[in-house]
């Protein structure tokens, strides 16, 4: 898709419809509680194909709206992701977008940016309760990061096909 | 001016999310606005209509632990049920148990089962009360039911009980709907006879058997049982009548003591009478011994002292003890042992 605006309308959309199936449909796939961050992987795919700037905004879009239909604490999913796909901009590479999307480059940023993101997610979550932060991250923020890396494989193998 | 759009153009990517990071910290500081709230509750009120149009659907990741969970209800919830089934029916049984303490025109001691002696012809009950709780040799033990025995020995705590499935059982009885009396003994099992009772006498199945007020242990009109077989046996003039207890022993928990010592006195005399059937001329030294007690106490009742009476009476009590004492002592050391 060659309009830009057209495009930033695909992702909105996509976006939208994540954010329903993050709330309906991922429950289904959860393992013992651990669900997949389908939307952070979405916010990081926008910041490498769209660049640093557009990512962090997608990001922080993606994170309110999830805040908004999961019933968190409104932010702190846009904080955490923001920040998150912050960093995923850095390996944004102009006109080598596929490159980063359609290699196994794509989960590791994923899954360095999806711990990064539990890691501040999780700070702000239990800061309220006297839950011990790092036995609660390393069973869930870690197994949620290796989950929605996992994930991230699905995008990626297309990616690598339609290069193909 | 110039330089610092230029900074910001320069550094946009800083800028922006120094912007979002800060707007998120002011979303999550003032995020609970009235006005934001009203937009999340119609949110989540449309994700759970999508959430509640979906959830037909199986999530096959849960069904192994869903199933796990439903059957281990499924147990905890039997269990209760079962439980709450034995609280029902101890309940009654209670209840029957306090409408019979009320009935009774005795005193009569609550007491629970707490031991159960049995081998081939004998059936006794431990109790949890004792001497310490009044309970003395000799006293009837019964429930809502009917009879279930007399108290055969008794500790400072406890007691044991002989149940009328005895092979010593001989209890004198009636048929409660034609006042014709006889004998109940057992036989083995878990069945009473009614003997002694002549053909010409009128019994049918299904009439109950009450204790009789010939008995020297039991009060009368107990309920022993219920004739469930009447049998003509050629060969001798009485009928074969068998009876079913009343009392279900194998479950029996609960009993009352019936606080009155049978009469010693009658006890021995029957006994003595009994073993002289038994034996012919059988022990005539304790024969007479009683016989002389009873004569002495007549004799003074003739004369019409009351002290004299009750002194003599107690002076045949006394006597009559000594020797049931003498016979009963080899039975009750072994008791003692066990």
């Amino acid at each position: 898709m060659n309009n830009p605006v057209l495009r930033y309308i695909a992702y909105a959309v996509a976006a939208l419809l994540l954010a329903v199936a993050t709330v309906v449909l991922v429950p289904f796939i959860a393992i013992d509680g651990i669900v997949p961050d389908v939307m952070l992987i979405w916010a990081i795919w926008v910041a490498l194909n769209e660049g640093q700037m557009i990512g962090m905004i997608a990001g922080f879009g993606a994170g309110l709206l999830f805040d908004a239909v999961s019933a968190d604490v409104i932010g702190s999913n846009a904080l955490a992701k923001v920040i998150a796909v912050f960093v995923a901009g850095y390996f944004y590479l102009e006109t080598r977008e596929r490159e980063m999307t359609g290699s196994l480059r794509f989960p590791m940023i994923v899954a360095l940016c999806s711990a990064l993101h539990n890691v501040i997610y999780y700070f702000f979550y239990l800061r309220p309760t006297e839950i011990h932060f790092l036995q609660f991250f390393l069973r869930y923020g870690t197994l949620t990061a290796v989950y929605t890396t996992v994930l991230s494989l699905i995008p990626m193998l297309s990616i690598s096909r339609q290069k193909e | 001016m110039m330089r610092i759009i230029e900074l910001i153009v320069r550094f946009k990517e800083y800028v922006v999310l120094c912007v979002l990071v800060a707007m998120s910290f002011l979303l999550m500081t003032f995020g609970n606005a009235a006005k934001l709230r009203g937009f999340r509750i119609i949110l989540i009120s449309g994700v759970g209509l999508l959430q509640e149009s979906l959830a037909w659907l199986p999530n096959p990741l849960t069904i192994l632990s869903d199933n796990a969970a439903l059957r281990e209800a499924n147990y905890r919830l039997s269990r209760e049920v079962a439980q709450t089934r034995r609280a029902v029916a101890e309940n009654e049984r209670f209840r029957s148990l306090l409408q019979f303490r009320d009935s009774a025109d005795y005193a009569v001691l609550p007491a629970r089962v707490v031991g159960r002696i049995m081998d081939k012809s004998r059936y006794y009950l431990t109790l949890n009360v004792g001497v310490l709780d009044s309970v003395v040799a000799g006293m009837p033990i019964l429930n809502d039911r009917g009879l279930v025995g007399f108290v055969f020995s008794s500790a400072r705590h406890n007691a044991i009980v002989q149940t009328i499935l005895d092979k010593d059982t001989r209890i004198a009885a009636k048929v409660e709907r034609s006042r014709v009396n006889g004998i109940v003994s057992w036989e083995g099992g878990t069945a009473l006879y009614l003997t002694n009772v002549s053909k010409t006498e009128d019994v049918k199945e299904g009439d109950v058997v009450v204790t009789s007020d010939y008995s020297s242990r039991y009060p009368a009109d107990i309920i022993i049982g219920r004739v469930v077989e009447k049998k003509d046996e050629p060969t001798t003039l009485f009928w074969r009548l068998r009876i079913e207890p009343a009392v279900h022993f194998p479950s029996v928990e609960y009993v009352f003591v019936g606080l009155q010592p049978p009469d010693e006195e009658r006890l021995m005399v029957e006994d003595l009478l009994e073993k002289r059937l038994k034996k012919g001329d059988g022990n005539r030294e304790n024969s007479t011994r009683a016989r002389d007690a009873i004569r002495e106490a007549n004799r003074l009742n003739r004369e019409a002292s009351k002290e004299a009476i009750k002194e003599a009476e107690r002076q045949a009590v006394r006597d009559s003890i000594k020797n049931a004492r003498e016979r009963q002592n080899a039975p009750k050391d072994s008791t003692e042992e066990n």
